[in-house]
């Protein structure tokens, strides 16, 4: 319980100060999670660690265990399916969606939630002037972090108890934890972690996040005083809440853990969830500049004026806008090749404006959500990716092979579980390297053992953390 | 600087008191009752009447369970806590949950959100529809009437119990169908030659999007999309419905597509050839298609061999009013089959071409 007893202190932490910073609504979190467990197959990964309920299988934390988590989950609603009851216990689906909700349970981590590929910041507080922070003062609230750590250096810092780290040391004890309570309790906090860094992922999904504007952050959102935050995610939350959530698209997994966050490339098979969306979609704040004068000057000269108009390369701009439909009162539209409002802009005056409306930001989150939870799907895959091979012969000796992955440095551990589901250490052995197929360790069992379990934890060919496991009844 | 001082001075207090005399609560998104037009109160109080949607008469003894959620923070706000009410139907079916008394201090009302629960029905939610998991439009704040469809045995209950939510109040009623959820979805792992099936993770839902339609037909107006309320999807069906908004459904496009082994996708697509109405086979998308016509309804199906896979699109003929629109759609499909799909070398099927 070590690690949700750090995890609890963390949110101690958190829970203390004033919260800031929020990114796509806890409702959209926790249905692109729900709808990227169902693409992952959670409920077969499950039944593979030999939960026979899958995705619905009973885990309990005994709140006594993690009082702050708690806490933290009593902010909640239970109404959408990730609060536990008073003792403590959810199916282990809700576990997962409860990681994605408290993700950002403090201002400082949900400062960590922001990611653009174009200059490799984090969260950068907008700059207000007096009258902001005087008005922060009245209403009792706390400046924002100023900066944040980079989402892709978050979530795989040893900093972050509900990171990668997090979620390996949890998901290693249960396996290895000797009781079916403790192992329940420590799959439940890797459900945790597991769920909050596909929260972390899945905001990169919003092109505020991944585009460098923290200002949009402090819209209004509705009539009541100090009710602001960004339109665009209300706007989602509202339209989409957790069950309209639609289906994963397919997303490809990748070598390396932060190439989910940012790698380079515009598509879904090799760019990043940042590069994939601040190449693809302009935030309210890094909207194209005014022109003035447009239509003035040769072709050539409106076109250079107009990709000097751009804050980023991408999207970009056709060569020629319909500057005649711009003059219509609700101007016209920008669409990319596939149909999907980038843009509206109107002409007034010969100047030429961008803004975002309301069925324009509809028609985006339409497109990026289902990427969104196709990203955390292939995450979840990655997280939970490679089995051992592991066969019994008639003397009750275990073999144990890599399987689906290769093997880099670490340690194989061999489990003997009894009939009363108590689990001890047979054998374990160090591993340098191994191919896919490849032999890493083998040990005869004892005679009341009834299930045998092995445990590696270590790298993969490509360098990256990982924990693989296989069981076999005797 | 002494002026700008002031000036910034009094802005904080006009927000100030404004932050202590405001109502603290958003508008509604529901009615505050059936036959007006008025938004209501989030703060309640709410009552209505629930009925058995096949023989009209009351459900009696049915949860009602009831969350306000606050919020709180400006810029990016966070979770700030809940208030639940709990209550049942009486003997005429009727439910009353009273209005909150209070917002706790510091937050702002947020949400109000219900669900009635009868074992042997569909459950009731306020936000949200079961059939598609869309928005559900008709909740009133009073007089609410709700009509509870009987529990059909078709119906997933992994898809309801995630409909339905959680937390203590709900999960001591719901244990039961978490069991079932379990059985099912064990079944289906058994049933559903999946475990170790070729080819990637495929849902209706990625092979058409709205803007796809739209580019097509021109349609200027939105879409409602969400799966079809036909049977549940499942690791062989999925579909994905596309209701058009404030029109009739001869402006909605549907997809369902079946994942089955080869020699069963081929069964599948027969079965869709001798039951559509006005087939004509064309052979234009992948392995085998044919075209359909029903009334105001467009369809067009197709059978990917290599992959499995058969497709049935449907599309009213307000939206598709050429047999070619509806053909047009199907391609886009197989398109984005392809590229979701890429085969690397030609799988062993009814129509790979050979045998090894």
């Amino acid at each position: 319980m070590k690690s949700l007893a750090l995890v609890a202190g963390f949110l101690g932490v958190a829970l203390a100060a004033t919260p800031r910073a929020q990114a796509w609504e806890t409702t959209t979190h926790v249905g692109l999670a729900e709808q990227a467990a169902l693409a992952a197959d959670l409920d077969g990964w499950l039944r593979s660690l030999g939960l026979s309920g899958g995705m619905f299988e009973a885990l309990t934390v005994p709140p006594a265990d993690a009082p702050t988590l708690f806490e933290a989950l009593a902010r909640h609603s239970p109404i959408d399916g990730y609060v536990p009851d008073t003792r403590g216990e959810q199916p282990a689906l809700s576990w997962l969606l409860a990681g994605a909700a408290i993700a950002d349970a403090n201002p400082t981590w949900a400062a960590n939630h922001f990611f653009d590929p174009s200059t490799g910041a984090g969260w950068q507080a907008p700059r207000r002037g007096p009258a902001g922070h005087v008005d922060d003062l009245a209403r009792g609230i706390a400046a924002p972090p100023a900066r944040g750590v980079p989402a892709p250096d978050w979530a795989a810092s040893a900093a972050n108890p509900l990171g990668l780290t997090g979620f390996l040391d949890q998901y290693e004890k249960a396996i290895r934890g000797a009781t079916p309570g403790e192992r329940g309790r420590a799959l439940a906090g890797a459900l945790i972690a597991a769920g909050a860094v596909m929260h972390t992922l899945g905001d990169l999904s919003s092109p505020t996040h991944a585009r460098g504007d923290s200002a949009a952050h402090l819209a209004p959102m509705s009539d009541v005083p100090g009710d602001g935050g960004a339109r665009f995610e209300r706007l989602v939350a509202i339209g989409w809440g957790r069950l309209g959530v639609p289906a994963a698209a397919m997303v490809a997994t990748r070598p390396t853990f932060r190439d989910f966050f940012t790698a380079p490339g515009v598509d879904l098979n090799s760019a990043g969830l940042a590069d994939w969306t601040a190449a693809h979609f302009f935030s309210e704040g890094t909207l194209p500049r005014s022109l003035d004068s447009v239509g003035r000057g040769s072709r050539e000269a409106q076109k250079r004026a107009l990709t000097r108009s751009l804050r980023r390369p991408m999207p970009s701009l056709p060569s020629q806008l319909g500057l005649v439909a711009a003059t219509q009162r609700d101007g016209t539209t920008l669409r990319d090749g596939r149909g999907t409002c980038l843009a509206r802009y109107r002409v007034e005056r010969g100047r030429l404006s961008w803004y975002l409306d309301d069925d324009c930001q509809l028609e985006q989150a339409a497109v990026i959500l289902p990427v969104a939870a196709g990203y955390e799907a292939a995450m979840l895959r990655w997280l939970s990716r490679g089995q051992l091979g592991i066969s019994a012969d008639k003397q009750r000796t275990v073999a144990v092979t890599a399987r689906g992955l290769v093997l880099r440095a670490g340690t194989v551990t061999l489990l003997a579980e009894d009939g009363r589901g108590l689990r001890t250490v047979v054998a374990s052995a160090p591993v340098t390297s191994a191919l896919d197929g490849e032999a890493l360790a083998s040990a005869v069992f004892p005679a009341e053992a009834r299930r045998a379990i092995a445990l590696y934890r270590g790298l993969d060919g490509n360098g990256e953390p990982v924990v693989s496991v296989g069981f076999v009844d005797l | 600087m002494a002026a700008r001082l002031l000036c910034v001075s009094i802005l904080a207090l006009a927000l100030a008191v404004g932050a202590c005399t405001g109502t603290a609560q958003r508008t509604a998104p529901f009615r505050s009752r059936p036959d007006v037009v008025l938004a209501g109160d989030l703060r309640g109080p709410f009552s209505g009447r629930v009925l058995d949607s096949s023989t009209r008469s009351p459900v009696t003894g049915a949860l009602v369970y009831a969350t306000w959620t606050f919020e709180r923070g400006h810029g990016l706000p966070i979770a700030a806590g809940f208030k639940e009410a709990v209550a049942s139907t009486d003997a005429n079916g009727r439910y009353r949950i009273a209005a909150l008394a209070q917002v706790p201090p510091g937050t702002r009302l947020t949400d109000f959100r219900l669900v009635i629960y009868k074992r042997g029905f569909i459950a009731y939610r306020s936000d949200r529809r079961f059939s598609d998991f869309g928005a559900r439009r008709d909740f009133a704040q009073e007089y609410n009437a709700v009509e509870l469809e009987r529990w059909r045995p078709e119906l997933s209950h992994a898809r309801h119990v995630r409909f339905v939510g959680g937390g203590g109040v709900i999960a001591a009623v719901t244990n039961w169908e978490i069991e079932a959820a379990v059985v099912e979805l064990a079944e289906r792992g058994n049933d559903v030659p999946g475990a170790d099936r070729v080819g990637p993770y495929l849902v209706a839902a990625q092979l058409l999007s709205e803007a796809d339609i739209k580019a097509r037909t021109k349609y200027d107006g939105n879409f409602e999309t969400g799966p079809l309320g036909d049977e549940p999807d499942t690791a062989s069906y999925s579909s994905q419905h596309y209701k058009a908004l404030n029109r009739n459904e001869s402006w909605d496009v549907a997809v369902r597509m079946w994942r089955l082994d080869p020699a069963a996708a081929l069964d599948r697509y027969d079965e869709l050839r001798s039951g559509l109405p006005t087939v004509d086979e064309r052979d234009e998308i992948a392995s085998k298609s044919l075209r359909a016509i029903e009334n105001d309804i467009n369809g067009i199906a197709f059978l990917d061999g290599q992959r499995g896979l058969v497709v049935l699109i449907t599309c009213g003929k307000s939206q598709c009013p050429n047999p070619e629109d509806v053909v047009s759609l199907g391609q886009t499909i197989h398109r984005r089959i392809r590229e979701l799909w890429p085969l690397t070398r030609p799988l062993v099927g009814p129509d790979a071409g050979g045998t090894p």
